[in-house]
């Protein structure tokens, strides 16, 4: 059994404990028999401590009892050490050798053992029989004798050195107590030594636990480092793209401006020429609406000069006939053949000069007028015009008539005057003594194809009725607007007439030109009817040789369907 | 006898003449009396200085009216005609050789009640006067006929 862990035995009374005197027997050593010092034996000890602290250090405890043990031929050795965890209320055995060895790690109270009596006095103890005071002995071996030494950490008690008889053969002496002292500092020197060495491998540890530590620190500081290197180069490189996004949006912003200056001077030049060209409108409105004033103005003076022809140059004309007239009636008697002749001559020319001026008011009323236009039936107005003109009804003259003759876009008195001015021309051109004949048909025509091109042969009447052109057709239109795209109608007046050289063809449709003075005419009615066909949106035109007759085609766009 | 008197005013004499004639050889009883200008026949039909004697210049019973005239034309003297309240009902006619629309349209506009054209041969005015007889001078006879 233990002694270690048992409380003090507080089981005996303080009062019937032994006293400390009565067990210690310190004085006897003295005067025990001396012996010479055993160096030698001491020595090897000694060095075999040394050798034990150099190879196992932990183990020097256990070592200095084992050697102790033996060196004193004792029952038991071994090392108390106050405890230091519980503030030193204890003892308790680190080493132990012979009989008390199971009790290793045992001990007992500081204020009731051996130990406590021995640091208390400061100095080496011998007990005689201490079980009789620490009767807690009894439980484990009975002691003969107990040598006790202070055993001492820097200059400081803090346990004892301890040989033990367990029987009577063995009595300690001087030297004993000698040695064990000095086996007591020594023991001291390596507790301390081991204890430096713990410390200093406990130091070491912690050093090298530090170092790991710091390795490690240095380490995460050095991954710190890296990341924050990382970090930062990322972070320079992200500045360097906002840089060149900033340089470029620069850029661009710098870029846009200037397009926008350039826009905005495009723009401001644009809006000076516009002005400009505004400013150009109202000063060329100006300018037209001056020009048409004076046109305008000329007109009248126009309009009134013919004004004058009609009234004030047809009165003497009329006066010159008439007066002629009266002449030749009342006094034929009186006048020679001669002087008739002249007479009729003076009434013939003035019956010309009105006929001319007549004529000439004609023309200038067409081109002045406006004409409407209108579906017109030519059918109707040819019949009109045989019945209505007198000089046609010669029973020499034929006239054939060749139906159908297609409506048309036109104006009901303008084609009556193209109309009859080709009928009256028709019958008038003929060779004294040839009877006059006269065929009229029509056809109708692509756009564009022009009888001087076509040379389109008479006699052929085609006709059929057109498809979709002519519906588009609207009566509103003005003349001159006829587009190609629609139908044409051309109406053919065919004589036997004297013919016309193709060299004149063209200028019998001006005015004033007559090809042969020995027919009447003003040389005004061709001129006429080209002006009014125009003013119809219409064209006139001849195919003609001499001595064979002429063919006189009149064009005008066809009427749409009802 | 004459049963009614006709003014005409005309600038030119040898138009008179004619006119005359053609009265004589259609045996128009009517006296015709003439004025040379626009403005001698507004002093005739307001009875003013020289024509003050209505003995000698009566009242017509028919007014021919050439248009262009010296003083005043044609269409002044219809005018005037017509703003006159005693003269409102009177035939007027003009007689005249223009053939323009516009003329026959301003005409019939201020109140004229024909438009004769003066013929290129003085000598057919017979036909004008026989005309002017039948229409304008021969009411009772187409009353009567209706």
């Amino acid at each position: 059994m233990k002694l270690a862990n048992q409380e003090a035995p507080t089981l005996v009374s303080i009062d019937r404990r032994v006293p400390l005197e009565s067990v210690l027997c310190t004085e006897q050593l003295a005067r025990r028999p001396a012996r010479s010092p055993d160096y030698q034996m001491e020595n090897r000890v000694l060095v075999s401590l040394i050798q034990a602290l150099a190879d196992s250090p932990p183990t020097i405890l256990q070592k200095m009892a084992d050697e102790i043990l033996e060196l004193f031929q004792a029952g038991s050795a071994g090392i108390s050490l106050l405890t230091q965890d519980d503030g030193g209320k204890r003892f308790y055995w680190p080493a132990i050798a012979g009989v008390w060895k199971p009790q290793i790690g045992g001990g007992t109270p500081r204020d009731f053992s051996p130990c406590g009596d021995v640091l208390d006095r400061g100095a080496p103890l011998l007990f005689s029989h201490l079980e009789r005071r620490y009767t807690y002995f009894l439980a484990v071996a009975p002691v003969e004798e107990a040598l006790l030494v202070p055993f001492y950490l820097a200059g400081k008690a803090v346990g004892t050195i301890w040989v033990v008889t367990h029987d009577g053969r063995h009595r300690f002496d001087a030297e004993d107590l000698r040695q064990l002292v000095r086996l007591g500092t020594f023991a001291s020197s390596a507790y301390r030594a081991v204890a430096f060495a713990d410390e200093l491998q406990q130091k070491d540890e912690a050093l090298r636990h530090n170092r790991a530590e710091l390795v490690q620190s240095m380490a995460e500081v050095r991954m710190a480092s890296s990341r924050v290197q990382d970090s930062r180069l990322a972070a320079l490189n992200m500045m360097e793209d906002a840089v060149q996004s900033r340089d470029l949006a620069e850029t661009l912003i710098l870029e846009l401006r200037r397009e926008i200056a350039e826009r905005k001077q495009v723009e401001e030049a644009l809006r000076q020429a516009r002005d400009r060209l505004a400013a150009h409108g109202v000063q060329l409105e100006q300018t037209v609406a001056e020009r048409t004033a004076q046109l305008q103005e000329t007109i009248g003076e126009l309009e009134h000069f013919s004004y004058t022809i009609t009234h004030d140059m047809r009165a003497p004309l009329r006066a010159m006939q008439g007066f002629g007239g009266l002449l030749l009636s009342q006094a034929r008697e009186c006048l020679t053949p001669k002087s008739v002749d002249y007479l009729n001559r003076i009434m013939d020319g003035a019956l010309r000069m009105d006929a001319l001026l007549r004529d000439s008011l004609q023309f200038a009323k067409i081109v002045r007028e406006k004409i409407p236009l209108s579906r017109v039936d030519p059918a109707e107005i040819l019949s009109g015009i045989l019945k209505t003109y007198s000089a046609l009804w010669s029973p020499q003259t034929t006239i054939e008539c060749i139906p159908p003759l297609p409506p048309v876009i036109a104006n009901q008195a303008g084609l009556g005057q193209c109309f009859s001015n080709l009928l009256v021309n028709a019958i008038k051109f003929v060779k004294p003594g040839t009877f006059p004949k006269l065929r009229i048909w029509a056809e109708i025509v692509a756009p564009d194809a022009r009888p001087r091109e076509s040379r389109t042969r008479p006699g052929r009447v085609p006709h059929a009725q057109p498809s979709s052109p002519a519906s588009e057709i609207s009566s509103e239109r003005p003349a001159d607007a006829i587009s190609s795209a629609h139908s044409i109608v051309r109406f053919w007046f065919e004589d036997n007439g004297i013919g016309i050289p193709p060299e004149y063809q063209d200028r019998i449709f001006e005015m004033f030109q007559q090809l042969d003075k020995s027919y009447e005419g003003t040389g005004i009615g061709l001129a006429l009817v080209r002006k009014t066909a125009e003013r119809m949106g219409g064209k006139v035109g001849v195919e003609s040789e001499l001595g064979k007759g002429s063919r006189f085609w009149l064009e005008f766009e066809l009427a749409p369907p009802l | 006898m004459a049963l009614g008197t006709i003014l005409y005013a005309e600038d030119e004499p040898s138009d008179i003449f004619f006119l005359e004639r053609a009265f004589k050889v259609t045996q128009l009883p009517h006296l015709l009396k003439a004025v040379a200008d626009g403005h001698a026949a507004l002093e005739y039909l307001a009875g003013n200085g020289i024509f003050a004697d209505r003995e000698l210049n009566p009242l017509p019973c028919l007014v021919l009216l050439d248009i262009n005239m010296p003083k005043k034309s044609g269409f002044e003297v219809l005018e005037w005609i017509r703003r006159q309240p005693g003269l409102r009902s009177l035939p007027v006619l003009m007689l005249t050789s223009s053939s323009h629309d516009a003329d026959r349209e301003t005409a019939y506009r201020l109140g004229a009640d024909d438009f004769l054209l003066k013929p290129s041969d003085p000598l057919k005015l017979d036909e004008v006067v026989k005309l002017i007889h039948t229409r304008w001078l021969l009411p009772s006879t187409d009353l009567a006929e209706a």
